[in-house]
């Protein structure tokens, strides 16, 4: 099994509405709850399932109970829910009410779906924040004995095929802790895919499991690693390290190493680099990404030579100044273009000369 | 009441459970031969009472209710002569036998006549589960082994040689249609021979055979049909993924063993008797022998499907796979 994911099963669900609170509408808007299970066909329950297996799979993080400063009072009723002390409905209206009140006025209105689900055959919750889509269907009909097309727009339409606005939150009763805190996975399919603090903190009462300092550190050294020792071709590593250094120093919230790989790797390499980062324990999935373990590394590029001699460029220049040319023996030409403006003596602590050890004059490391 | 009677009243109140009884050792035969990966087809049926009544009155049975034993009855065709003896070894290792084996295949040239005449395989076994009749012994079924030909020809010689009943068939017909044995005989060798031949023959089966792999497996999860040529166009894109794979088939098979019972539940939400796919025509390739091969490459190569399947196929197809088995792409 791929991942864990694959073992979700949806048995059944209940909906709440929550609405947009307007601070200027005349009469206030109101939780409209529903009191019994909706009546799951096959095909619909399969197709929640389905859904929210692919969006915990490719946005889904882990995240643990918030203790030190409690946020929620949801996670007692996921507790309560796993332990079987409460029942679906009873449980999803104090979930719906929670929602309500941690929603800021900026909130659009939304539906709030509980789920009773197993995952591996353990019991399990999933609450999920929808938002309804208009769209369009076209049916077949016949007019006048002549054949056309009848258009309707529905303005209340869910989870359609590109949807990119999902909430949810997935607990199991093997996520309980021994001290009986919850732990499972939140995901937020929008803004660029960082999780919104209101659903994680106000409304879930959670935080993220892994720092996503140690996660872009992480990723960032497996990845390092696997161009070092796995591409032996100088002039695609070099390409692959380029775009591993642009990737994380450019602004976007999260980094997808799925989508890294897919855009900025060879096809048959991508998989071994997935692979690769999976046996480092990194991510291959989305995740926040934050530079401040690696900012330092981000600037400079450094090409090392069997010879001892290295070269040391500046990200932002290497595409242009920096030329790489492989050849069949094995060896590779640099060719570094640009006006020379100064030359010194060099100290490295990590590679030193032995037969020179004793002369050269210790100075900072300007690689460090 | 005669005996006749008193066995005609139990068969009509027992049939619905040895109709279930024959069905389940159908079912058990299909996911086994599937898994030797033998090529057949496996059908099952309770005898008609019709039949049932015909044939104890017809024949001096003491005792008809336990003398009549094809009361529950599963037939094996296979392609060609060569898979008999390997089909009826899956039988005898997987089905409590009740009985000898009925082999007449080499019947003619033991006597050295070289007459033609339905070359019987038959075996008698308990039947799969735990049915048990009135008396708590478990169902008994007969097994017919045959090839496509000699299915063809005893279907024909049953409805006119065998169910003539009083009516004698003239000698010249009843000639006439035995020799026609010997063109089943050289239909088998021409069709084991054209396989054999196919099986050496690179280019052309490469794709075929990785689909018959697939197909195998598929067959242990689920008998419904599915559109070939769906399978070709599919096929020949996952091919190109794993041309650097060695000894695929056996990796293929160890992924389905590692992973039924997520199949099993995949197929079920999914499949071909799924409400997405009777209804909405969605996830089209669950209730496909291919989709085996897709599960084992997104969970093991899936960039590389994706890159290849991008230039050539439709990406929702591929996504569907994707949502059901849980996979980032």
């Amino acid at each position: 099994m791929s991942s864990e994911f694959a073992q979700l099963v949806v048995d059944e669900a209940i909906f709440h509405l929550v609405p947009q609170r307007r601070k200027s509408a005349p009469v206030p808007a109101e939780l409209q709850l529903s009191e019994a299970v909706c009546q799951l066909t096959d095909d619909v329950r399969t197709k929640i399932q389905a859904n929210f297996r692919k969006v915990l799979t490719s946005y889904g993080r882990e995240v643990v109970e918030e203790t030190d400063v409690k946020k929620s009072t949801l996670p007692d009723c996921v507790h309560e829910y796993l332990t079987k002390e409460r029942e679906l409905v009873e449980v999803s209206e104090d979930i719906a009410q929670l929602l309500w009140d941690s929603q800021k006025a900026s909130s659009p209105a939304g539906l709030l779906l509980v789920a009773a689900a197993s995952l591996a055959g353990q019991r399990a919750l999933l609450i999920v924040k929808l938002e309804q889509e208009g769209g369009l269907r076209a049916q077949d009909v016949v007019v006048d004995g002549r054949r056309t097309f009848d258009m309707r727009y529905f303005a209340d339409l869910l989870m359609t095929e590109h949807n990119k606005v999902y909430k949810a939150a997935l607990f199991s009763a093997d996520g309980i802790t021994e001290e009986g805190h919850i732990e499972g996975w939140a995901a937020d399919k929008q803004l660029g895919g960082r999780m919104a603090q209101f659903w994680l903190q106000a409304f879930l009462g959670c935080r993220q499991r892994n720092d996503p300092k140690l996660l872009t550190q992480a990723f960032h050294e497996a990845a390092g690693e696997w161009i070092d020792q796995r591409v032996s071709d100088p002039e695609k590593s070099l390409r692959y390290l380029m775009a591993l250094l642009v990737e994380l120093r450019s602004n976007t919230p999260t980094l997808d190493p799925t989508a890294f790989a897919r855009r900025h790797l060879d096809l048959r390499d991508q998989d071994d680099f997935l692979t690769h980062l999976a046996s480092k324990n990194a991510r291959t999935t989305v995740f926040d990404k934050d530079v401040a373990r690696v900012a330092t590394r981000l600037n400079d590029l450094k090409l090392g030579f069997e010879s001892g001699i290295f070269i040391v460029a500046p990200v932002k220049r290497v595409d242009e100044d920096v030329e790489i040319d492989d050849h069949p023996d094995g060896t590779s030409t640099v060719t570094v273009k640009g006006k020379i403006t100064s030359t010194r003596s060099h100290y490295s602590a990590r590679k030193q000369d032995p037969a020179s050890a004793g002369d050269q004059t210790p100075e900072p490391d300007s690689d460090a | 009441m005669s005996v006749v009677n008193n066995a005609f009243q139990r068969y009509q109140a027992e049939r619905p459970r040895i109709e279930k009884a024959a069905q389940l050792t159908a079912a058990l035969l299909r996911r086994r031969m599937a898994r030797e990966r033998i090529t057949c087809e496996v059908t099952y049926r309770a005898k008609e009472i019709g039949s049932f009544i015909t044939k104890a009155y017809k024949k001096p049975y003491a005792d008809p209710w336990n003398e009549i034993t094809d009361k529950a009855g599963v037939r094996i065709i296979v392609q060609h002569k060569g898979l008999l003896d390997k089909a009826l070894q899956v039988v005898q290792t997987h089905l409590t036998p009740a009985g000898a084996v009925q082999d007449y295949r080499d019947e003619d040239d033991v006597k050295g006549k070289y007459t033609l005449q339905y070359p019987r395989l038959h075996a008698q076994v308990l039947a799969a589960g735990d049915l048990t009749d009135g008396d708590g012994n478990p169902y008994e079924c007969e097994i017919q082994i045959r090839t496509e030909a000699t299915d063809l020809w005893a279907r024909m010689s049953h409805r006119l040689l065998y169910k003539a009943g009083a009516t004698d068939v003239p000698p010249d017909v009843s000639r006439s249609l035995y020799r026609l044995i010997a063109l089943v005989e050289l239909y088998d060798l021409e069709v084991e021979r054209g396989v054999d031949v196919l099986a050496q023959h690179p280019d052309f089966t490469l794709s075929n055979r990785l689909l018959a792999e697939a197909e195998f497996l598929y067959r242990t999860f689920t008998d419904h049909e599915y559109r070939r040529d769906l399978s070709e166009d599919i096929i020949d894109v996952l091919l190109e993924t794993i041309e650097h794979e060695t000894d695929y088939p056996n990796k293929l098979a160890q992924f389905a063993e590692e992973h039924r019972l997520d199949l099993e539940a995949a197929y079920r939400d999914y499949g071909p008797t799924s409400e997405h796919f009777l209804t909405h025509g969605r996830y089209i390739l669950a209730s496909q022998p291919e989709s085996l091969i897709i599960f084992e490459r997104l969970s093991t190569a899936k960039m590389l499907l994706r890159g290849i399947w991008d230039d050539q196929l439709s990406e929702t197809m591929l996504n569907d796979m994707a949502e059901i088995w849980s996979v980032h792409l």
